[in-house]
């Protein structure tokens, strides 16, 4: 009975729903027309799109109230679609239905799409009873919501309204109606902290994870009210539980790697590394975060003496990083700074030819011969580069140590100015260098 | 109740299932062996609903059809192999650019065609599960 009772509201839900249908390939487009014709869907209420500018232009001008859209729409993600709904016209975006029906299954996807928060995520191949079902499932959510959300959404309503007392006395009622109620307990949590009760708020986020350990609005609120304690070791602990469910999310994977270095939690990296190689989509601040971490790891493990580790996540940092410059500088700088001149040299070759003749190449080649190459060779190596005007703060130091050593007073007092008009600030460790020669 | 972590979140499914069907026409003798050009879209009752590169096929063909997994643990070459049949066309729809058409699995083993609905359909149970456990509801 119940269910020819919901099967009636879907119907007469979806007779007044414009619908948008967006996917690069005609015949995943054509199969789910049928399946909304099939659902009682008219022809008239679906628009199909095949490219993403298409489908944004569609969702400005018709307002659709379900969108299906494929998780790779050309170079763009379908989820972005979502985005610009949200900043279009946040206020209807709660009444529409959004899914993703893709053929990529990977977790990356899957945790992407469930940080958004969409309506429903279907796989391809499909069977017509699967989405049936979750597409009947997800509209009767908001057509018809179970008393638990219905209480919920009040909650919400009053918490904006700043009307603790209430949205409290709601949740508390939501509690005993949902044997999972995390997400009353994540309300809960913001009420708290609305209140400054910063220790309930805590515990409330601690329950809510109690009944449900990957309730994401739970491990938001404990990571984020962690975070504003300053309480960074506590936090990590959340945050490393969400990058491991929720991994794709750079932001979130370069705060994790971030509190992973300052909690000097140096093996976590490595295994953050294993996560990033498994994310398929990886973006250009993700590489730039886990090289970079790979990075500082490597030299810890230069200052406890593991050479060989070290080189190891050296190696998996320029492998990630290929090309990147920055990141090759940062390899070689570390070994330089550990007397690993035959490491430095080899990375140093991993230079791009183009970039061989930059600031930063000829810097470190200069500190590599400084460790290898007598006092004499270095100095007229590094008489050219000041020509050039290509120094740093090491480079400076070099070339007073080495002319200081070969008693060379022209080019050290040369070096000497060049040094205390570049660097002002350290004019004071310059003299210091010079006095203890003299 | 409680929701545990390992009971709706495995590390092993970071991977994509992909599919590499092989689509021969019988009836024309001639076969489709690009990955890309083929596309597994439905599964329905002993029928595969398929996008196919226009000019491939038509209605009332004989195809025969291989469908595996690639397995990047193993090699990039070397698939698993999931599901053969031998079928007919029983649909054939032009579209602007490929062939979208339902076969209808005539020769076939029973428990691969179980192997092959079942990895789908486990697998959109698990992701539904994912979503119901970081929603909450």
């Amino acid at each position: 009975m119940a269910g020819s009772t919901d099967a009636s509201l879907f119907e007469k839900f979806l007779s007044t729903r414009k619908i948008l249908i967006v996917d690069p390939s005609s015949s995943s487009r054509s199969g789910l027309f049928r399946i909304f014709q099939d659902l009682g869907a008219k022809t008239s209420q679906v628009i199909l799109c095949n490219t993403f500018k298409q489908a944004e232009e569609t969702m400005i001008q018709a307002k659709p109230h379900i969108v299906i859209a494929e998780y790779e729409i050309g170079k763009k993600c379908g989820l972005d679609l979502l985005q610009s709904q949200r900043q279009l016209r946040p206020a209807e975006t709660k009444e529409v239905l959004f899914l993703v029906v893709t053929g990529n299954t990977s977790q990356t996807a899957v945790a992407k799409a469930a940080e958004e928060d969409i309506d429903a995520f279907i796989i391809k191949p499909f069977t017509l009873e699967v989405v049936r079902n979750i597409i009947m499932k997800a509209a009767l959510i908001k057509i018809k919501p179970p008393e638990y959300l219905i209480l919920i959404d009040q909650a919400k309503a009053f918490l904006i309204e700043k009307k603790v007392d209430e949205a409290e006395a709601v949740l508390k009622k939501a509690i005993t109606l949902d044997s999972a109620p995390a997400l009353a307990y994540f309300y809960l949590g913001q009420a708290k902290f609305l209140r400054l009760i910063m220790a309930e708020a805590k515990g409330s986020y601690s329950k809510g994870l109690d009944f449900n350990k990957i309730h994401y609005k739970c491990l938001i609120g404990l990571y984020e009210l962690l975070m504003s304690e300053k309480n960074t070791t506590d936090a990590y602990e959340v945050v490393k539980k969400l990058s491991q469910y929720f991994p794709a999310n750079p932001k979130r994977l370069s705060e994790v790697l971030k509190l992973a270095i300052i909690n000097r939690k140096y093996e976590d990296v490595e295994k953050y590394y294993s996560i990033f190689c498994n994310i398929e989509d990886r973006d250009e601040v993700l590489i730039k975060y886990i090289c970079a971490a790979l990075v500082v790891c490597g030299r810890h493990y230069l200052n406890i003496k593991q050479k060989a580790r070290a080189l190891e996540l050296f190696q998996k940092a320029s492998a990630t990083g290929t090309g990147r410059v920055k990141i090759l500088r940062e390899v070689v700088q570390a070994l330089v700074d550990f007397e690993m001149n035959k490491d430095a040299r080899s990375f140093l070759m991993k230079f791009p030819p183009e970039s061989q003749s930059m600031e930063d190449f000829l810097l470190l080649k200069f500190k590599i011969s400084n460790l290898e190459s007598p006092p004499t060779a270095v100095l007229g190596e590094g008489i050219d580069l000041m020509k050039k005007g290509f120094t740093d703060k090491q480079f400076f130091e070099i070339m007073l140590m080495r002319g200081l050593e070969t008693n060379q007073k022209i080019t050290v007092e040369n070096v000497y100015n060049e040094a205390i008009k570049k660097y002002p600030d350290i004019k004071a460790k310059f003299d210091e260098m010079m006095k203890k020669t003299a | 109740m409680t929701i545990k972590a390992e009971e709706v979140f495995n590390p092993k499914d970071f991977e994509s299932i992909k599919l590499c069907i092989v689509f021969e026409n019988i009836t024309t003798r001639t076969v489709v062996k690009e990955n890309d050009k083929c596309e597994l879209l439905e599964l329905g009752d002993k029928k595969l609903v398929l996008s196919v590169p226009k000019k491939s096929c038509n209605k009332k063909h004989s195809v025969l059809i291989k469908i595996s997994k690639e397995d990047k643990k193993i090699s990039k070459e070397k698939n698993i192999e999931l599901f053969d049949t031998t079928g007919k066309i029983i649909e054939c729809e032009e579209l602007e650019d490929s062939l979208r058409i339902t076969v209808e699995c005539l020769q076939f083993e029973e428990h691969r065609w179980n192997q092959l609905f079942n990895l789908f359909l486990s697998r959109q149970d698990e992701i539904t599960n994912f979503f119901k456990a970081v929603r909450g509801y």
